[in-house]
């Protein structure tokens, strides 16, 4: 889908006050989108937004300078202070864009971190405890696109040793379990288990909405609580569109849970392809043909003007929202005739099948 | 009681490094008002994966080889 960088959205309800839009609302540049990969100028080194990670209480929106645009702090929020009280990233930080990717709260991979969901953010730990930085380059899960950290693996057994876990089992059974299969699948058993903040499990882009609130569009979000995963074989590979990569024969797959979630994009009516739709004139308009004439137009695709609604799906890993033990998947989740577990779907042949369906 | 000191040392150290930035920054004018003392932390952010939003894609299996993969296209 295609965005605008920067801009200001006024609704059609001339009421209602212009809100700041574009990509870089969550993104560290100032001002001008980022150069590219290996052309960075002396222009990029004074683009950086050091507040937008570093400052509390900071939040920022568009304003107008000459006529540039740039993100800025907005009245009410004092910058002066916000760069005398600068600090090592805080969750508070790092949630105020991450929180919201992909148009709300919790809505793309179901698992924002909070308190009342997940056992580390209880203890008050930081996403920087796990997601380790060197030089500003921060570590991610590996089925990002890309990387920061190539050679660093963010993982749990990062703290949660071996020969630790799981002491309480004196059979030996549940460690196991770790050769082949994530801790998340048993520690994560559902995406958006807080029912104060649902994920989506479905978006559909040609039926706009209109937010009463701001005055924009947006496009129909099916939100869920306590979404159930689908289990799939990994071996931190992907593909594209996001599919995981692995099977029970490749030893280095793991059994991880995902979170997917069907998306009726707008496609060109002729050849069945999404459009790269703009979103400011979908926001401000809802109307989708024409946010799809214009996106198309910006980026000089190929478009019959004509348009309909085709289904594409995503999948997310789930590698927050880890549940105190007491709500962690019990062995019986899975090994039973109504468990959770497609063992067949996953490739185990069937006489292994009815053993592991067989009730521990 | 060693605990205490601890804490002490620590908290006054927390304190310490935010009345260092309440003293130094009298004026915000953006990046150069950090870069004027943290010399490498802008250069260091225009190489990282949140600045530039693209990158390599080492572990997409069906990306085409030099083609940067990043945070651009989504639903």
């Amino acid at each position: 889908m295609g965005h605008n960088w920067i801009g200001v959205l006024q609704p059609k309800d001339a009421t209602k006050p212009a809100q700041p839009g574009g990509c870089g609302v969550c993104h560290t540049a100032i001002s001008a989108k980022p150069s590219l990969p290996g052309k960075i100028t002396e222009a990029d080194y004074k683009n950086i937004d050091c507040l937008i990670c570093h400052a509390p209480n900071y939040r920022r929106g568009v304003v107008k300078e000459g006529e540039t645009l740039k993100f800025w702090a907005p009245n009410g929020v004092d910058v002066l202070k916000a760069a005398q009280n600068v600090q090592k990233p805080t969750s508070e930080m790092c949630l105020r864009c991450h929180a919201s990717a992909g148009g709300g709260p919790n809505h793309k991979h179901g698992v924002i971190p909070t308190k009342d969901s997940d056992v580390h953010a209880a203890m008050g730990m930081n996403c920087v405890d796990c997601h380790t930085t060197q030089k500003h380059k921060i570590a991610g899960g590996s089925d990002l696109k890309a990387q920061d950290l190539w050679d660093v693996k963010i993982d749990c057994s990062n703290c949660h040793k071996a020969g630790v876990i799981h002491k309480a089992d004196a059979t030996g059974y549940i460690n196991k379990h770790v050769a082949r299969i994530q801790c998340q699948t048993c520690h994560v058993p559902a995406a958006a288990r807080d029912p104060k903040m649902p994920t989506i499990v479905s978006r559909d882009w040609t039926k706009p909405v209109l937010n009463q609130q701001t005055g924009l569009y947006g496009p129909t979000n099916m939100p869920a609580s306590n979404v159930k995963p689908e289990y799939r074989w990994w071996n931190r590979f992907m593909e594209t569109p996001p599919e995981p990569v692995g099977s029970i024969s490749d030893q280095k797959s793991k059994i991880t849970p995902w979170k997917r979630t069907a998306y009726t994009v707008i496609a060109d009516e002729e050849t069945g392809k999404p459009v790269y739709i703009k979103a400011g004139v979908y926001a401000v308009s809802g109307d989708p043909g024409a946010a799809a004439k214009k996106g198309a137009e910006d980026a000089k695709q190929q478009y019959s003007g004509k348009w309909k609604g085709v289904v594409e799906s995503m999948v997310f890993s789930m590698n927050h929202q880890v549940a105190p033990k007491t709500q962690a998947l019990k062995c019986n989740a899975c090994h039973s005739s109504t468990g959770i577990m497609d063992f067949k779907k996953l490739g185990y042949p069937d006489e292994q099948v009815k053993s592991l369906t067989t009730n521990r | 009681m060693c605990c205490f000191f601890a804490c002490m040392v620590i908290f006054s150290g927390m304190a310490l490094a935010q009345n260092k930035h309440e003293k130094l920054v009298k004026n915000y004018t953006g990046t150069e008002s950090c870069s004027m003392c943290h010399k490498d932390a802008a250069k260091e952010m225009t190489e990282s994966l949140h600045y530039l939003q693209l990158g390599e894609a080492r572990f997409l299996v069906n990306w085409p080889k030099d083609k940067l993969a990043g945070m651009m296209d989504t639903f």
